[in-house]
C-alpha cells in the first residue's frame, strides 16, 4: 500500500463492517484508493465485498471507523445523502423495482434531487434521458415496464440511471452476475465508454475476472473481512495472492488457459 | 398514449356512475328531486345521500392509496392497509371505550379513545422504524403483524369477557360500516385528512426511489431510515383517522391498486396514486349502496360487500 503523489479517491479510517449484529471484518480495516483509476474489489462470496461498497456510500454496513471521500473532503458518516446526491451513483447486483415502474420514468429518478415538490423534469432533462436510452440501447424499452425487461436489459438500464446521476464516482456491486456472456460484454462494453467520457472513478466489485485482469488498473482484493492485497493491479496477478484471495483455484486462475478464456468475450 | 385515451373512458364511465349512486338505495328516489325543494326525496338526497356518498368517495379513495403505498413501501404485494395493526389499536381503545366507560360509538370521546390508542401504537412503530432494526424493512411488517394480532386478541378477549356486548358498537368496527354523517361532519373529516393524503401524494417520487433499494435511494438523495419513519407516521394518522369513523373496511386497499396496475398499467407511482383514488372512490361508493339496496332497511357490513363484490371482479381481471 504505497502512498504516491496521486490524488486520493478514498480512505478508510479504522472502518469496522457490520451486516445487522453480525460483524464482516474481525479487525477495523485501514485502506486508501486513488482517484483516476478503475478500482475492483476481489474475494470470494462472503469476504466482505457488498459490505464495504455499501459502507462506502454510507450506509449502516459501516458500524466503526470513517471513511473519507475525495482527499478528505467528505467524511461519509457524517454526511447526508442529500450531500452525496449527483456525486456518488450505485448500481447493485440486481435491481429492485416497484412493480409498475417503467424504464423511462425508472430513468427520470436519476434527477430526484434536484426536483421540486412535484417531480416534473424539463425538456433538456427528458432529452438526456433518451440520448442515454440511445446509447444504451434500450430506447425501444422506454414504456416497458422494468420488471417485465430481460435481466440483461435491466442491469444496462440501472448503469443507464447511474451514469444519468452524472457522478463523480461510480459504485458497482457485482453487477454482471445473472447476465450470459454478450448481456456481460454488452454492460462491461457501456461501463467503460460512458465512464470514460466523462471521467468518473469507479469502484468495482466482480467475479468476472477476465474482465477485470484486462481493465481493472487497481485491486483491492478481501479475504474473510480482511484486505489481503490493495494496490496496482499487474503485480497481484502475478503474486501469491491468488492463492490466498481464492484458495486452491487461485493457482488455476494464473494459468495461461485464463489467455484463452479471453477470446471467447 | 393508449392508455391514457382508455384512462378517460373508464374515468367519464366512472363519474356517470357516481352521479347516479344517490339516487338508490333503500328509498329509490325519482330523478326529477334533485331541483325540487318541496319533494321527499331532496331532503333525503341532500342530507342524507350526498354528504354519505362524499365520506365513502373520500374514504375509498384513501383506502387504495394507503394500500399502495404500503405495498411499494414494503415491497410486498399482499400489504394492505391495515397491516401495522394501526387499525386494530383504534378498534381496541373504542371498544375498550365502550365496555369500560360505555362510550357511544362516533361519540367525541369514543373517536380520542381510539385514536389515542392509535397514537400509542404509532409511537411504538416509529421508533422501531427509526432505531438500526429498522434497517431491516421485513421487521417492520413483521413487528406490525404481530402488533396486530395482539391487538386483536386483547379486544377478542375484552369482548368474550363482557359477553352482553357482542354485537354492540365496537363488533361494526371488525367488519367495517360507513356512518351517516352531516354535511359538516364530512367536510371537517375531509379537511383533517386532506394534508396528509396530499403529502403522500407529493412522496410518489420518494417512493419509487425507495423501490429501487436502499442503497441507490441513498445516492438520489433519499434519507432511507427517515423518509420511511415519516410514510409510517403519515399513513397510521391517515388509517386511524378513517378507521375512527368507518372501523376496518377490507379489500380496497389490498385489491384496488392490483386491479389499477392491471387495468391502465400506470407507469409511476403518481399516476398509480391517482387512479386507485379514483378507482377505490367509486368500488367503495358503489359497494355502499349495494349494502343498503339488498334488504333495505337493513345495512350489510360494507366490507363483506366490497369483497363479495370485488372478489370476482378481481379474478376476471386476473384470468383475462
Amino acid at each position: 500500500m504505497i502512498r504516491s503523489n496521486e490524488t486520493e479517491l478514498c480512505r478508510g479510517d479504522q472502518v469496522v463492517l457490520a451486516y445487522g449484529k453480525l460483524r464482516v471484518t474481525p479487525h477495523p480495516l485501514e485502506f486508501w484508493f486513488p482517484a483516476g483509476h478503475l478500482i475492483a474489489l476481489v474475494g470470494r462470496n462472503g469476504s466482505g465485498k457488498t459490505t464495504l461498497l455499501r459502507a462506502l456510500i454510507g450506509e449502516r454496513t459501516l458500524a466503526g471507523g470513517e471513511i473519507f471521500l475525495w482527499d478528505g473532503s467528505v467524511a461519509i458518516r457524517k454526511t447526508k445523502p442529500r450531500q452525496i446526491a449527483g456525486r456518488i451513483a450505485f448500481v447493485a447486483q440486481e435491481q429492485t423495482v416497484p412493480t409498475h415502474l417503467t424504464l423511462f420514468d425508472m430513468l427520470s429518478l436519476a434527477f430526484l434531487p434536484g426536483l421540486g415538490w412535484f417531480g416534473r423534469l424539463n425538456a433538456a432533462q427528458r432529452q438526456r434521458i433518451q440520448d442515454t436510452m440511445e446509447a444504451f440501447g434500450i430506447a425501444s424499452l422506454a414504456d416497458k415496464r422494468v420488471k417485465e425487461i430481460s435481466t440483461g436489459e435491466r442491469q444496462r438500464a440501472a448503469l443507464a440511471r447511474a451514469i444519468l446521476q452524472n457522478p463523480r464516482l461510480l459504485i458497482l456491486d457485482e453487477p454482471t452476475n445473472h447476465l450470459d456472456p454478450e448481456a456481460k460484454a454488452r454492460f462491461w462494453g457501456s461501463l467503460i465508454r460512458e465512464t470514460r467520457e466523462n471521467g468518473c472513478d469507479v469502484i468495482v466489485s466482480s467475479h468476472d475476472l477476465n474482465w477485470v485482469r484486462r481493465h481493472a488498473t487497481w485491486i483491492c482484493a478481501l479475504s474473510e473481512g480482511e484486505i489481503v492485497y490493495n494496490g496496482e493491479s499487474d503485480t497481484f496477478w502475478k503474486g501469491e495472492f491468488l492463492k490466498r484471495v481464492f484458495g486452491e483455484i487461485g493457482e488455476e486462475i494464473g494459468t495461461p488457459i485464463f489467455g484463452d478464456q479471453e477470446k471467447l468475450f | 398514449m393508449r392508455w391514457l385515451s382508455r384512462r378517460s373512458f373508464w374515468l367519464v364511465a366512472a363519474v356517470g356512475l357516481v352521479l347516479l349512486l344517490p339516487f338508490f338505495g333503500s328509498e329509490q328516489i325519482p330523478f326529477g328531486d334533485w331541483q325540487n325543494p318541496v319533494s321527499a326525496g331532496y331532503r333525503i338526497l341532500w342530507q342524507l345521500r350526498v354528504p354519505r356518498l362524499a365520506l365513502t368517495l373520500w374514504v375509498g379513495g384513501s383506502l387504495a392509496v394507503l394500500g399502495a403505498t404500503y405495498q411499494i413501501l414494503f415491497h410486498n404485494p399482499l400489504a394492505e392497509p391495515y397491516l401495522l395493526g394501526i387499525s386494530s389499536a383504534v378498534t381496541l381503545g373504542i371498544g375498550l371505550g365502550e365496555i369500560f366507560f360505555s362510550l357511544a360509538p362516533y361519540s367525541y370521546l369514543s373517536v380520542l379513545a381510539g385514536l389515542a390508542a392509535a397514537l400509542l401504537a404509532t409511537v411504538v412503530l416509529i421508533t422501531l422504524s427509526l432505531s438500526s432494526l429498522g434497517d431491516a424493512l421485513d421487521r417492520i411488517v413483521l413487528f406490525g403483524t404481530g402488533l396486530n394480532f395482539l391487538l386483536s386478541a386483547t379486544l377478542f378477549l375484552a369482548l368474550s369477557y363482557h359477553e352482553q356486548q357482542m354485537g354492540g358498537g365496537s363488533l361494526r368496527w371488525l367488519f367495517g360500516q360507513i356512518p351517516w354523517l352531516s354535511a359538516r361532519g364530512v367536510l371537517i373529516f375531509a379537511g383533517i385528512s386532506v394534508p396528509f393524503l396530499g403529502w403522500l401524494f407529493l412522496k410518489a417520487r420518494t417512493l419509487d426511489a425507495l423501490g429501487l433499494g436502499d442503497a441507490v435511494a441513498r445516492t438520489l438523495g433519499v434519507s432511507v431510515a427517515g423518509e420511511r419513519a415519516h410514510l409510517v407516521l403519515v399513513t397510521s394518522i391517515l388509517v386511524s383517522l378513517i378507521v375512527a369513523f368507518t372501523g376496518s373496511i377490507g379489500f380496497v386497499g389490498l385489491i384496488v391498486p392490483h386491479a389499477v396496475r392491471l387495468l391502465f398499467r400506470p407507469p409511476n407511482t403518481r399516476t398509480l396514486f391517482t387512479s386507485a383514488f379514483v378507482m377505490g372512490a367509486v368500488f367503495l361508493s358503489l359497494s355502499d349502496v349495494v349494502s343498503r339496496a339488498i334488504l333495505p332497511p337493513f345495512e350489510f357490513p360494507i366490507g363483506i360487500i366490497t369483497t363479495v363484490v370485488g372478489t370476482p371482479f378481481f379474478l376476471y381481471l386476473l384470468w383475462r
